[in-house]
C-alpha cells in the first residue's frame, strides 16, 4: 500500500512540470503585449515599458522565463501581479470559495444521484424510473451556464428565495443555487450510472443468494446491492471533483463568486503568466489527487482489489 | 484622446458593441451586379468589435450610391494604427475620439487643426484654423462657442471626416436609490446619490489593475475609485463646467508660466496638510522615470521632464513660492493646460505616502469626498469600501453613507443583482439586456449621448477626394449612410446619430449648425451629388 502510494505520488512530479510548462507556453503565446496594454489610451513610453519588461523578465526568451517561474515556486516567491499583489496571495484567496462550491456540488450530486439512481434501478421501468430518466436527459442537454441563468432569474430575482449572486465571502445559502447549477449535469450522470449498476447487481447470483439466506430486503439493498454498485459511481465522482472545480469557472462568472474562475479570468485578461499558471497548476494537482483518492477508495469498496502484490 | 484598442474593448464591454447582432447584413463585396469602378473601403481594426457597424455603413453607401464599398479589416489595432500614422493607408479609416476634458475644442483642435497630432487625414483649412485661434483667444465662453460653431460650419462643407454617431452613456439603478446623475465621463456622480434606507451605496466596479496611486492608474476600474478618493486643483461638475476645487486661483499671462494658489486650511483624510509641497512632491514622484508610473506622460509638458533620466521637476518646472503657492512652467505655451489639472494624475499626496509607496497603493489616503473605510478596505477581487471623508471641504460633499464598489467580471451577474436590488447603481449594461432593459428598469436607466464620438476619416491625400470633386463625394457618402437604422439595428439604440463633430454633453453644444443636414440620410441628394462629382472625374 505505502509503496503504491509512493509510486503514485512520484508520478505527480513529471505531471507538475509538464502542466506548468504547457500552460506557461500557452500564456506566452497569447497574442498581445501586456505591458503595452498597461499604457492604455495614452500609450506607455518605451523607456518605461522596457524597464517594466526587464523587471518581470519579459524581455527574456521563453525557457528562461519559465525557469524563473520554477525558481519562484521553490523559493515560494511567485512574484506579484501588475497591481502589486503577491501571486501566492491571489491563489490562496481564490481557492477556498471554489473548493467550498465544488464540494457542495459534489455532495449534492452524490447524495441526490445515488438516492434517485438506487430507487430507479430497483424499480426499473416504473413511473419513478421513467420520470427521472426524462429529467436527467433534460438536465444533460442544458449547458451549465443556461441552468445558472435560469435558476438565478426565477429563484433569485423573481421569487427572491435565495440571493441571485454570491458576492463577498458567501455562506452556505449564497452558494446553494450555484452549487445546484454546477452539480446538475453530473447529477444526471450519477443517477444514470447508479441506476444501471444497481439494476445489473440486483440480478446477480450473490444477491439472489443473500435473499435466499433470508436477509431482510433492507440489508440486501444496503450491504449487497448498493456497495457493489458504487464502484463505477465513485470513479466518476472522483474524476468529477476536478471537473467541477474547472467547471466552476463558468458558474462563478454567472453568480459573481470571487473564486478561481474570477481570478483566472482576471489573470488571463491581464496576461499575467505567473498567476495563470499557478491557478491552473493547482487545478491540475487537485485533479490528480482526487484520482488517486478514487483508486484508494476502490480497495475499501471491493476487498478483491489490493495494491500490494 | 484617440480611442485605442483597450478603450474600444472597454466600451464594447460597457455598451455591448459586440458582434452578435448584424441586422444590416454584410457589405456587398466587389464585382456584384452593375456596380462599377473602384471599391470604397473603410479600414478598421478587427480586434475592437467594429466589423458589424463598418460593414453596415459600407453596405448603406454601396446600396445608395450604386458603387462597390466594403470594410477593410486590419488584424490588430497596432497594425491599423501604424498604417495611419505612417500614412501608408490607402482607404478611408474609422476614427473614434473620446474627450480628455469636456470642451468642444478638445474634439476639433487635435483632429482637424493644420498639423495637429491626431489630424490623421492631413486636413488643412486656413479658415477653420483662424476661427479656432480666435475661439481660443475669446474673452467669454459664449464668444468662443459662437466661433466654434462657425468653425464647425467649415467642417460640414469640407467633411474631413464623416461623423457617424455618439456612443451613449448607459446605466441603471435600483429602486433603493435616487438622485442618480451621470457625468460627462459616463460615470455616476457618486457623491450625489441618496439612499432612503441608509447604508452604503453599492456600485458596479472591477478589480483595479494597478495600485491605487493617482499617477499609477490609467484604467477605469481604479479611476472610478480614485475620482472620489482624491480632489485636484479643479474639477468638472456634472455639466462639464470646470470649477476650482483645491485651487484658490490659477493665474497665467502667457499660458506657459502658471501661478497656483491653494485654498488655506485643507487637510488629507489623515489630517496631514494640503500645501504646495503636497502637490509638487506628488507630481515630481509621478514624473520620475525610475518610478515607472503609468501616467508619467501627463507631466511631459512641464519643463525639466525627461524619459531618459530621473529629472527633478522641482526647481525647474515646479517651484514652491510659499506654503500655499507654487508655479508651473511649461516647455511651450498650452492654453488648455489648467483643464488637465482636473485629471486624477494631478492629485496631491500626503508626505507619509512616500515613506512606503507600496503600502500606500494598497491603502491610499486621499483628500476627496470619500476615504477608504479602513486598512484593507480594498479587498482584492471582491470589493472596495469607501466612506465619506469628514475632512473634505469642497463642493462634492457626499450625500450618502458611503460607496462600496462590488467587483464583477460578468456584466450579466451585475445586471441580475441590479434587478434584485442587490446592486444600487451600474454604468454599463450587458448586451443581452438591451431588448428588455427599458421595461425592467422603467424610469431607472440612462441612455444618452456621451463624450465619445465615432466617425471615419477620408484622407485629403486620397484620389477622387480632393478639391471640389472631393467635397461633392464626401457629402454624397455622408448622405448615403442611414445612421438612424444602423444605430437602431446594430447598436440597439445605444448610439445616437451624430449632429456635429463634438458631443451633446459638452457645455455650449448646439444641435442645429448650418450645413448639418449633410448628416441626414438622403439617398436622392446623395446620388445626385455623386453624379455631379462624376462629371468632374469619373469614379
Amino acid at each position: 500500500m505505502a509503496k503504491y502510494l509512493g509510486k503514485r505520488l512520484l508520478q505527480l512530479i513529471p505531471v507538475f512540470f509538464g502542466a506548468t510548462l504547457l500552460i506557461y507556453a500557452l500564456v506566452f503565446l497569447m497574442p498581445g503585449d501586456p505591458i503595452a496594454a498597461l499604457g492604455g489610451d495614452r500609450g506607455l513610453n518605451e523607456e518605461v515599458a522596457a524597464r517594466i519588461r526587464a523587471e518581470r523578465h519579459l524581455d527574456q526568451p521563453f525557457l528562461i522565463q519559465y525557469l524563473y517561474y520554477i525558481k519562484g515556486i521553490f523559493t515560494l516567491d511567485l512574484g506579484t501581479t501588475l497591481n502589486a499583489r503577491p501571486v501566492l496571495e491571489v491563489v490562496a484567496n481564490a481557492y477556498p470559495v471554489t473548493v467550498k462550491l465544488a464540494l457542495m456540488a459534489l455532495a449534492i450530486e452524490a447524495v441526490m444521484g445515488v438516492a434517485t439512481g438506487l430507487i430507479a434501478g430497483l424499480r426499473k421501468g416504473g413511473v419513478f424510473d421513467s420520470t427521472f430518466l426524462v429529467v436527467s436527459l433534460v438536465v444533460i442537454a442544458v449547458p451549465t451556464f443556461v441552468m445558472g441563468y435560469v435558476l438565478q432569474f426565477f429563484i433569485g430575482v423573481k421569487l427572491g428565495w435565495l440571493p441571485p449572486t454570491a458576492g463577498t465571502d458567501p455562506g452556505f445559502k449564497s452558494l446553494l443555487m450555484p452549487a445546484c447549477a454546477l452539480a446538475a449535469v453530473s447529477y444526471a450522470y450519477v443517477l444514470r450510472l447508479t441506476r444501471v449498476s444497481v439494476f445489473e447487481t440486483s440480478t446477480a447470483d450473490f444477491v439472489r443468494t443473500a435473499t435466499a439466506k433470508g436477509l431482510t430486503r433492507h440489508r440486501v439493498v444496503s450491504h449487497h446491492i448498493l456497495r457493489n454498485s458504487l464502484i463505477p459511481v465513485v470513479t466518476f465522482l472522483g474524476a468529477d471533483l476536478g471537473a467541477l472545480m474547472g467547471g466552476a469557472v463558468v458558474t462563478e462568472g454567472v453568480f459573481n463568486i470571487h473564486g478561481v474562475g474570477h481570478a483566472l479570468l482576471q489573470a488571463i485578461r491581464q496576461m499575467e503568466p505567473s498567476a495563470v499558471v499557478s491557478l491552473v497548476t493547482v487545478l491540475v494537482m487537485v485533479y490528480m489527487l482526487s484520482n488517486l483518492l478514487v483508486d484508494l477508495l476502490y480497495a475499501a469498496l471491493d476487498p478483491r482489489i489490493r495494491y500490494d502484490s | 484622446m484617440k480611442i485605442s484598442r483597450q478603450t474600444a474593448a472597454i466600451a464594447a464591454a460597457a455598451v455591448g458593441l459586440g458582434l452578435v447582432v448584424t441586422g444590416c447584413g454584410p457589405a456587398t463585396k466587389g464585382g456584384g451586379g452593375d456596380k462599377t469602378g473602384p471599391t470604397f473601403q473603410i479600414a478598421y481594426n478587427a480586434d475592437g468589435g467594429h466589423r458589424a457597424w463598418v460593414d453596415a455603413v459600407a453596405n448603406s453607401i454601396s446600396n445608395t450610391l450604386g458603387i462597390n464599398a466594403s470594410g477593410a479589416p486590419d488584424e490588430t489595432f497596432t497594425a491599423f494604427r501604424t498604417a495611419i500614422t505612417d500614412r501608408t493607408i490607402k482607404s478611408a479609416f474609422r476614427s473614434g475620439w473620446q474627450a480628455d476634458y469636456p470642451r468642444m475644442s478638445n474634439f476639433m483642435l487635435p483632429l482637424y487643426y493644420t498639423g495637429a497630432g491626431s489630424n490623421d487625414g492631413d486636413y488643412s483649412s486656413a479658415e477653420f484654423d483662424s476661427l479656432m485661434d480666435q475661439a481660443n483667444a475669446a474673452a467669454t465662453d459664449d464668444e468662443a462657442n459662437a466661433l466654434i460653431r462657425q468653425a464647425q460650419e467649415v467642417l460640414f462643407k469640407d467633411l474631413p471626416a464623416i461623423p457617424l454617431w455618439y456612443q451613449n452613456t448607459v446605466g441603471g439603478w435600483s429602486t433603493k436609490v435616487s438622485n442618480v446623475e451621470f457625468n460627462w465621463k459616463s460615470v455616476p456622480v457618486f457623491e450625489g446619490i441618496t439612499k432612503a434606507e441608509g447604508g452604503a451605496i453599492t456600485a458596479w466596479g472591477g478589480e483595479p489593475q494597478n495600485p491605487l496611486i493617482p499617477t499609477m492608474t490609467n484604467e477605469v476600474n481604479g479611476g472610478n475609485i480614485l475620482d472620489i478618493l482624491f480632489a485636484q486643483l479643479v474639477y468638472f461638475d456634472a455639466n462639464g463646467e470646470v470649477r476650482n476645487e483645491l485651487a484658490e486661483s490659477i493665474e497665467t499671462e502667457d499660458s506657459q508660466l502658471f501661478t497656483i494658489k491653494i485654498k488655506p486650511n485643507q487637510v488629507f483624510a489623515n489630517g496631514e496638510p494640503i500645501n504646495a509641497a503636497a502637490f509638487v512632491d506628488a507630481w515630481n514622484y509621478g514624473a520620475l522615470a525610475s518610478n515607472e508610473h503609468l501616467s508619467a506622460s501627463f507631466f511631459e509638458p512641464i519643463e525639466g521632464f525627461s524619459w531618459e533620466e530621473d529629472s527633478d521637476l522641482k526647481g525647474k518646472g515646479l517651484n514652491i513660492i510659499d506654503d500655499l503657492t507654487f508655479t508651473i512652467k511649461l516647455v511651450a505655451p498650452q492654453a488648455d493646460f489648467p483643464l488637465f489639472l482636473g485629471y486624477s494624475a494631478f492629485a496631491p499626496l500626503p508626505a507619509s505616502a512616500f515613506a512606503d509607496i507600496e503600502a500606500f497603493g494598497q491603502n491610499p489616503i486621499g483628500n476627496g469626498p470619500y476615504k477608504m473605510a479602513g486598512p484593507g478596505a480594498w479587498e482584492h477581487d471582491r470589493q472596495a469600501t469607501l466612506v465619506p471623508n469628514e475632512n473634505y471641504k469642497g463642493d462634492r460633499q457626499a450625500k450618502n453613507e458611503g460607496i462600496t464598489f462590488k467587483f464583477y467580471t460578468d456584466l450579466n451577474a451585475a445586471y441580475t443583482d441590479l434587478q434584485a436590488n442587490n446592486l444600487d447603481v451600474m454604468h454599463a449594461m450587458p448586451e443581452t439586456a438591451f431588448s428588455t432593459w427599458e421595461t425592467d428598469l422603467a424610469g431607472r436607466m440612462v441612455n444618452e449621448p456621451s463624450a465619445i464620438f465615432q466617425s471615419f476619416t477620408i484622407s485629403q491625400n486620397l484620389d477622387h477626394f480632393k478639391g471640389e470633386e472631393g467635397k461633392l463625394r464626401r457629402a454624397a457618402i455622408s448622405m448615403a449612410i442611414d445612421r438612424e437604422a444602423i444605430t437602431e439595428k446594430i447598436f440597439q439604440g445605444t448610439r445616437s446619430p451624430a449632429q456635429d463633430f463634438t458631443s451633446p454633453v459638452l457645455p455650449g453644444w448646439s444641435g442645429d449648425i448650418a450645413g448639418a443636414d449633410v448628416l441626414q440620410y438622403n439617398p436622392e441628394k446623395a446620388k445626385q451629388l455623386w453624379e455631379e462629382a462624376n462629371k468632374i472625374s469619373q469614379w
